[in-house]
């Protein structure tokens, strides 16, 4: 929350920064940004230290329950200072991979109920398909301000599960 | 075509059959079956072994094809192939960036991607899904 607070105002890294690894690895790119009406170049930066909060990240979302997705964003938009989009983006397009693989454990379990899974499935495509329509006319200081309470939510609920004060 | 482009149109429109097939399976269980009666009550799908304890859920390939062998077809069977077909589409998205990225010249991504999906369709067979 601290993090995300202090990044409020920030639309796009000042400098594109020069990490080593993400030199080695080519971490950089562009995009189109609609609301700015120009391209955008942007290079990840402090690459060890991002895939340290990732793993960091997993092990606390797999041991108190919660959807390691925001932390994802928090650790490519802070940690490696990619702009907010990209986090955003990118944390979505990881999440798929990731989920495909846990899920078909979930399906050899027989835990997954297609008339359960289809709704949510259904709810989620259509809201993701206006997210992602709406990300390109938003500035990344208000998909920022959009992500803040999301986090609050999850301090606060890490918090309550770890003190053990609701169930996981 | 970009990577990024391949990948993208292969996320959605693996998206959006999923979702159709999932639709028509869950619309051909509902129509017969009615929302308030019993059928959509939801029980544990499956015992430890990978048994199915209720007809409603499938826990393997082989179920699933036997439900669309069925006849009529289970429409279970067929959002369940819907399901698999939203597991699959990640997947495919990796695998396809492969030859992508080799027409690229991009072999350092290439292998990434290769490495990436191995482990993928591994937890896939492994996780049962195979």
């Amino acid at each position: 929350v601290v993090v995300t607070l202090r990044q409020l105002k920030v639309e796009l890294p000042e400098t594109l920064p020069y990490d080593p690894l993400a030199m080695r690895f080519g971490l950089e790119g562009t995009y189109d940004d609609q609301r700015l009406g120009r391209e955008v170049k942007y290079r990840a930066d402090r690459v060890k230290a991002g895939v340290v909060v990732m793993w960091g990240a997993g092990v606390l979302s797999g041991l108190l329950g919660i959807g390691s997705g925001a932390f994802k964003v928090l650790a490519l938009d802070y940690v490696m200072r990619l702009p907010m989009k990209v986090s955003t983006a990118t944390s979505n397009f990881m999440i798929g991979i990731t989920a495909a693989a846990s899920a078909a454990v979930y399906f050899g379990r027989g835990d997954i109920h297609p008339m359960i899974a289809t709704p949510v499935a259904l709810g989620i495509m259509l809201g993701a398909t206006v997210g992602t329509s709406l990300i390109g006319r938003l500035r990344n200081t208000t998909v920022r301000a959009l992500f803040l309470p999301v986090i609050v939510y999850l301090a606060l609920s890490m918090i309550a599960r770890g003190l053990g004060l609701v169930g996981s | 075509m970009t990577v990024e482009r391949v990948v993208s149109r292969i996320l959605w429109w693996g998206g959006v059959a999923s979702l159709a097939l999932m639709l028509i399976g869950l619309a051909g269980h509902a129509v017969p079956v009615g929302v308030s009666s019993g059928g959509f009550e939801i029980p544990r799908a499956a015992d430890r072994s990978g048994a199915a304890t209720t007809p409603h859920v499938f826990a393997s390939v082989g179920q699933v094809i036997a439900g669309l062998r069925h006849r009529p077809i289970d429409p279970l069977a067929v959002a369940t192939v819907g399901l698999l077909a939203l597991l699959a589409t990640p997947v495919a998205a990796v695998v396809v960036a492969i030859p992508v990225f080799l027409r690229d010249g991009d072999r350092r991504y290439a292998l990434i991607s290769t490495v990436l999906a191995v482990g993928l369709i591994g937890s896939l067979l492994l996780g049962g899904a195979g």
